[in-house]
């Protein structure tokens, strides 16, 4: 039973060795227009020059509205990016994602742009706290871990919200 | 993304209504398609360690964004498949693929600059699929819709075909 449990260790290590490798190897990623790889902020920022006249696609928090200028953060990190030629009305705090060209150095013309506002992402936030809670809830009422082998496995009957208020503020010994 | 409630409410619902032709997906199956569709939002973890900070601090090119791709979730659901108990693997892990694949799926409907969404074969290729630009990450709408759809087919279940299950 312990050997279930550390060859199982054992497998979860390997693959989250391989996960690890593939982070740097995203991070490389060449750009390839044809397969919609556009440069980002850590392509355009790092060397400008080689990008302009091309193709970009960026985002960050809006600074100022008139032109519209943005905070955007790369590796290599923050600069300040003027949009022209965009067809949104931001107001200062909102976040703007955009593709357009590179027309000069630290400015991009856009072809799409559009605007999440702050109270888009604190939304998207909570309701996705919400989905957590109620599936962590669903996990533990429907499943089990086996201690022994670490492995999870279904419970035979589901787990009353009473048993586990007993295991909250325990009194008897029952683990059904 | 769409919000992540709605890809709960998508996976629930198309996980219930397979229930329908499977025998053996019982409740606990549909949980495990639920908890699926958090497999690509792993991603998230870069909004509490940026990717930045950990490229500086290792002194390497780091990026989490392949935690969303098509490769770095089929790592993650065979991280899951292995913490299942041997006898679960098959159908508990197809659950796990079933709702981490509907969220990539629905996630290369969304609204993108560039017209390109999910990278849904990389590390193999760097292809973006095309996307139709349906609706926001934050937009309410998906959820709104997708809630909907799974309360019918909760409502169906319940009282239709419901008699044969014990419980939902």
């Amino acid at each position: 039973m312990v050997s279930a449990a550390r060859a199982r260790l054992l497998a979860i290590v390997m693959l989250l060795g391989l996960q690890a490798v593939l982070f740097p190897l995203y991070a490389i990623q060449p750009v390839n227009d044809a397969a919609g790889v556009l440069p980002d902020e850590n392509e355009f920022l790092v060397s400008p020059d080689e990008y302009l006249g091309e193709r970009v696609v960026t985002g960050g928090i809006v600074q100022q509205t008139d032109p519209i200028v943005i905070q955007v953060q790369g590796r290599s990190g923050t600069q300040e990016i003027t949009i022209h030629e965009a067809d949104i009305s931001p107001t200062v705090g909102d976040k703007v994602r955009v593709a357009g060209t590179l027309s000069d150095v630290r400015t991009i013309r856009a072809q799409t742009a559009f605007v999440v506002p702050p109270s888009g992402r604190w939304y998207a936030w909570g309701i996705s706290f919400v989905a957590g809670l109620w599936v962590l809830g669903r996990l533990i009422r429907h499943w089990r871990v086996d201690r022994t082998t670490l492995a999870f496995e279904p419970r035979t009957a589901t787990l009353s919200s009473r048993t586990i208020l007993r295991w909250i503020q325990p009194g008897e010994d029952d683990n059904a | 993304m769409p919000d992540l409630l709605a890809h709960v409410f998508i996976a629930y619902s198309l996980c219930r209504v397979l229930s329908w032709r499977w025998e053996w997906l019982t409740t606990p199956y549909v949980t495990a398609g639920m908890v699926g569709t958090f497999i690509p939002d792993l991603v998230k973890v870069k909004l509490v360690v940026p990717s930045e900070t950990v490229a500086q601090t290792l002194g390497l090119p780091f990026d989490w964004g392949s935690l969303a791709t098509g490769g770095g979730t089929l790592v993650s659901v065979c991280v899951g498949l292995i913490l299942l108990a041997s006898s679960e693997r098959r159908r508990g892990g197809l659950m796990l693929g079933l709702g981490a694949g509907s969220h990539l799926l629905a996630d290369s409907l969304l609204i993108t600059p560039t017209g390109r969404s999910v990278q849904l074969l990389w590390p193999l290729a760097q292809y973006r699929v095309p996307t139709p630009g349906l609706y926001l990450s934050t937009q309410p709408e998906p959820m709104v819709l997708a809630g909907g759809v799974a309360a019918l087919v909760w409502g169906l279940n319940k009282y239709w075909i419901g008699d044969r299950k014990v419980e939902c």
